[in-house]
This record gives structure tokens, sequence and C-alpha cells, in this order.
């Protein structure tokens, strides 16, 4: 769209309406669709990130006090472990 | 039982089947997760049929739907996530088709249960894992191995590393099954409100439910969404190590 819009105004309602949407479209109150921003925050996720470790890290150290029988130590080191990895996921998360 | 908020969730046999001991009835999970996709390849099918240069409604889903994927793929993992696009993109519909479809009445949504979104995160994760491997050999495991860090470190970051990787299919899954069970759980209490209060107060949490349909559908979009990034974005962490 080179045409000036006064020039096109002149040429066709068509054209008129055409750059009247145009206009429209790329106006800077328009709001884009698909951009969730403000839900996508990364914040939102933290919680999740934190508990996951956590989780899989503890299940990881009682799968493994049950097979070696060395039970409570692999549930404490995975606890430690999943600790770390849970703010190591949330530190990722933030600094993405 | 109408005012059981989590009775939605039952899962019971459609057609028993069992093979080797294991069942493998086809569920109402497995019909909905068949009905859904059906639903998705048929919008994909009419709306690609007709490829006119001023769309239809149906061409324009399947066009936005299309370059959505095609936007994220690129901004995510860069011009080599291309090769990636049809599997992020399976998976955006695949999972966008079942919380729509859990959204009309009396439909079930199969995304609200844990192991079917574990199923789908482990997928992805084995789909990295496999993608690193070959792009990166034995380079990707340098994931584990962060450059420049003194090794006392090493030796507690490492295995932080290696838990911190593994709990990603369980955060992925979590989060997809959470969102949807919580949404969908909290309809059916304000129904049951509804329900309870009779026909003068019960308009109230029936208005609400209807705010809250709108939201639910905002998060099925969303979540749908934020698996496909974080698809991506792991993918992209199995392209390039190091980074």
């Amino acid at each position: 769209m080179t045409l000036d819009p006064k020039e096109a105004n002149k040429r066709s309602p068509f054209e008129a309406r055409l750059n009247a949407l145009e206009k429209r479209l790329h106006s800077p109150l328009r709001k884009p669709v698909l951009r969730f921003s403000r839900q996508d925050s990364p914040l939102i996720h933290a919680g999740i990130e934190f508990f996951s470790g956590v989780v899989v890290s503890m299940l990881l150290g009682v799968a493994f006090d049950r097979y070696q029988s060395t039970h409570p130590w692999g549930l404490l080191t995975g606890f430690l472990l999943g600790l770390g990895a849970g703010f190591w996921n949330v530190f990722r998360l933030i600094k993405r | 039982m109408a005012q059981q908020p989590l009775h939605q969730f039952e899962i019971h046999p459609l057609i028993p089947l069992s093979m080797g001991g294991v069942d493998v009835s086809f569920t109402n999970a497995a019909l909905a997760m068949v009905m859904s996709g059906t639903l998705v390849v048929l919008l994909f099918f009419w709306g690609t049929r007709q490829q006119k240069l001023i769309p239809s409604r149906l061409q324009a889903i399947a066009e936005l739907g299309y370059k959505v994927v095609a936007t994220l793929v690129n901004e995510n993992i860069g011009n080599q996530g291309y090769a990636f696009f049809p599997f992020v993109f399976s998976i955006f519909f695949f999972v966008l088709g079942g919380n729509i479809f859990g959204m009309f009445p009396y439909a079930f949504t199969f995304t609200s249960h844990l192991i079917a979104t574990f199923g789908l995160a482990v997928l992805v994760i084995t789909v990295v894992t496999i993608v690193g491997l070959v792009k990166n050999g034995t380079r990707f495991l340098r994931t584990f191995v962060p450059a420049g860090v003194p090794w006392p470190v090493l030796l507690l970051l490492t295995p932080i590393e290696l838990i911190s990787y593994c709990s990603r299919p369980f955060s992925l899954a979590v989060r997809l099954f959470a969102n949807m069970m919580a949404g969908h759980t909290m309809l059916k209490v304000f129904a049951g409100f509804s329900t309870s209060l009779g026909a003068l107060y019960g308009v109230f949490p029936m208005g609400l439910n209807v705010i809250l349909t709108g939201f639910e559908l905002l998060i099925a979009v969303l979540q749908a969404y934020v698996f496909s990034v974080l698809t991506c974005v792991y993918l992209h962490d199995a392209v390039h190590v190091g980074h």
C-alpha cells in the first residue's frame, strides 16, 4: 500500500474501506490476539518447577532405598538434592 | 451423584479388552482422545480443502493455527526448528483439541488425567533426548556439566542438573493436568452451588459459572500453548548444547 490514502479514497469506496481496515489493523490501540504476556509470566510456573524437582528427586531416593534397603538415607539425600534441583529450576526459569 | 465434583473424571471401560493379562480396555478417555483427534483432523481437512485467497472461516482457523505454531517454533528453536514443526504442531493440536473438547457439556477431558499428560510429557522428553544425542553425540552430556564451573561445585551441580532434567516431564505433565483438573472441578462445584441454592439464589453461582467457563476456555488454549512452548524450549536446549 504505497498509495496515498486521499488519492485512493477518490478512486473507489472499496479502496477507502481497505485503507480504513488497514489503518485499524495497525493501530497501536489494537491488542495482539495471541499474546499471553500477562498470563504467561514465568512466575506462574515457578511453583510447579520447584515442586517437581523435589518430588522427582524424593521418589528417586525412595526407590533407591527400597532396592538397597538404606532407608532413610536415600530419602534424605533425595530431598536435599531435590531442594537444590527445585531452586535450580526456578533460577533457570527466571533467567530465561 | 450429580453433586460430586470429581465424578466427571471417572474412567469406565466402554469396550473391555485384555492383552496378556493387562487391561487395555477402550475407555471413555480413549474415546475422548479419538474424538478430539478426529475433530482436529476434520478441521484441517475442511480448512485446507479449498484454498482461497480470501479464506473462509475454517481456512482462517487452519492458517492461524499453522502460523501460531510456525512462529513459536521459529522464535524458540531458530531456523533449525522447522524440522520439529510437525511434532510441535501435533502436540499443540492434540492438547488443544483435548482441552477444548472437554469444555463441551457431558464431554470427557482426557487432559485432566495425570497419566495422559504424563504420557505426552514423556514422549516429549524422549524425543528431546534422542534429538540431543543424535545432533550432538556425547557432547549432549555437557548439558549436565555447565562450562566454567570449578570441579568441587561440579560434584554437587551435576546430580542437581540430572535431577532437574528428570523433573522436566513431571513438571510438564503436572502443569497441564493441574490446570485442567482444577478448572473443571471448580466449574462443577459452582454448578453444585446452583442446584443446592434453588432457582432464586442459584442464579448467582450460575452467573459466576458463565464467567468461569470463559476463563476456562482461555486456560484451555493457554495451557496447550504453554505445553508446546516448553516443548520448543526443551528442543532448543537439545539442539544448542552449552548455551
